[in-house]
């Protein structure tokens, strides 16, 4: 059974911390961004 | 780009995200507490409802980026849009891949009792996984859009081979690896064994989607940040030409 | 194309020929790496023998990584590059002209490293017809794939870390199909030799084709 919950957690771990990296990148890009661009973004 | 710029969500987002979130919440459920252990495996069946849909996000995820390179090479198709869908196809399926290999390993330490075998499928799987670190890296080494475009829609075709015969590694040669167990004539899988494997693809394959869109707006505002930082240095340039006129940043 | 390729294979060789490069550096190179296999096993007599199929195969897809990375190293001088693209050399045919130079160098290599593998290792070379008819397949493969991806990453600034990565695991399957056909023309293994001698032939007709189709847009973008 450890093994299951190690396979389980392992691959949580795995999305969890693409998806947190992405999501990062993605708010840092738009900080740098957002200045010059202001209301146009709809 | 027509989400707000404030936040890094949009209903489309919201609305994957969410879902995603309560299909793995019940596949969780289901797969470790509702559904029962196996005749044969014992406890070591509740794999089945991560191994499978893991490993399928990332057939898809390169067959997406297949399809997204093959779409840019073709001539009246060809638009950034493809290119882009074409690395986020590969980044998300490299991280599926990933996610293939660990917890296929760890069923395979749990089951066989090696962490590693060198059968058709997990070799094959390896390759795969080494072809899109080498797509990721070539496209980080090429600065000209078109010219990376092109170099690694050439490489995601190969990708996609390697995708097939993965795949169908299981039928056409000797491996330890299970066969398919889903599309056979007469399954042996059924009930909650069944309904738990068929929300694990669910509940992955919303995960993919959230991470496909989320991959995709990065790489646009990549594209955008590479475009503003060539338009300020041009327009520092020209400033420092002609130190007594201010030059306006034009609008986009 | 065929006369351009001819041109431009007959230019490498002639090149090669006068600088000595693959001779002086990449033969010496490949015969360190025998020694070095020899070294990590610790000239377990027995073992190598056994192994020795596979060895050779590696230290042919890594002198063939150096050849490949040398058969571009000569274009970036003097504008060479330029001079190619616009020389009205079919594209085509200067892959299969870089294809063929890459592909007899490594086979005067493997000749080479047959010998070393049998004074060496002790191997036993037997069924010469498979052993030669294999080598010239996956030589031809290594060669293939290596000028088309050599092409892709010579155009960028980390092509000595870019094209070993991209390449290695394109390559596995030829090693692999090679070592096994080796394997049953040596007798270590049952299996029928001239199936992998199949898988070989189908992998080289795909990098072939593959870098025929796309040598063209490669040295535009490049």
């Amino acid at each position: 059974m450890n093994y299951v919950v190690a396979a389980w957690l392992s691959c949580g771990a795995i999305l969890v911390a693409y998806s947190a990296r992405t999501l990062r990148r993605e708010r840092s890009l738009r900080r740098s961004l957002a200045p010059k661009d202001g209301p146009r973004w709809r | 780009m027509r989400y707000p710029q404030a936040s890094g969500s949009s209903r489309l987002t919201r609305v994957l995200g969410w879902s995603a979130l309560a299909a793995l919440a019940l596949n969780t459920w289901w797969g470790l507490w509702l559904s029962p252990p196996d005749v044969v495996q014992g406890q070591f069946v509740r794999m089945l409802y991560i191994h499978p849909a893991v490993a399928t996000m990332c057939y898809a995820g390169f067959g997406v980026c297949a399809l997204g390179s093959v779409a840019w090479l073709w001539p009246r198709l060809r638009s950034p849009r493809w290119d882009r869908l074409a690395v986020a196809g590969a980044e998300v399926g490299a991280v599926f891949c990933f996610a293939t290999l660990v917890t296929g390993s760890i069923w395979g330490r749990a089951s066989w009792g090696v962490w590693w075998t060198w059968d058709a499928r997990l070799t094959l799987t390896a390759i795969l996984f080494a072809l899109s670190l080498g797509y990721l890296a070539l496209r980080r080494s090429i600065d000209n859009p078109h010219s990376r475009a092109l170099a690694s829609s050439m490489v995601a075709v190969l990708m996609a081979l390697t995708v097939v015969v993965d795949h169908y590694a299981t039928v056409w040669f000797v491996t330890l690896h299970q066969n398919e167990t889903l599309f056979q004539p007469d399954p042996t899988i059924h009930g909650w064994q069944l309904a738990t494997m068929l929300v694990s693809f669910l509940a992955f394959g919303l995960v993919f989607a959230w991470m496909m869109v989320h991959r995709y707006r990065l790489e646009v505002l990549e594209e955008r940040y590479e475009r503003e930082g060539f338009t300020s240095a041009l327009e520092a340039r020209r400033s420092e030409a002609l130190p007594e006129r201010r030059v306006e940043v034009p609008a986009r | 194309m065929w006369r351009d390729a001819l041109v431009v294979a007959g230019k490498d060789l002639r090149v090669e020929g006068r600088s000595k490069v693959a001779l002086n550096q990449v033969v010496p190179y490949s015969l360190v790496v025998l020694l070095l296999f020899g070294f990590a096993f610790d000239q377990d007599q027995p073992l190598l023998v056994q192994a020795a199929p596979g060895l050779f195969w590696l230290a042919v897809l890594f002198s063939g990584l150096l050849a490949v990375q040398r058969t571009f190293s000569i274009e970036s001088a003097d504008g060479a590059a330029d001079s190619l693209r616009m020389s009205g050399l079919e594209p085509a045919g200067i892959f299969v002209g870089k294809v063929v130079a890459v592909a007899v160098q490594l086979l005067l290599l493997e000749v080479f490293l047959a010998v070393g593998i049998v004074v060496l290792f002790h191997s036993r070379l037997e069924g010469a017809g498979l052993l030669a008819a294999s080598a010239v397949l996956s030589t031809t493969g290594v060669a293939a794939a290596g000028v088309a991806y050599g092409a892709l990453s010579m155009g960028t600034r980390v092509r000595e870390t870019l094209l070993p990565l991209l390449l290695a695991p394109v390559l596995a399957p030829v090693v692999l199909a090679a070592t096994e056909a080796w394997r049953a023309a040596l007798g270590f293994s049952s299996g029928d030799g001239w199936r992998w001698l199949g898988l070989l032939a189908g992998f080289t007709a795909i990098y072939l084709a593959g870098g025929v189709l796309s040598f063209g847009a490669l040295m535009e973008e490049t």
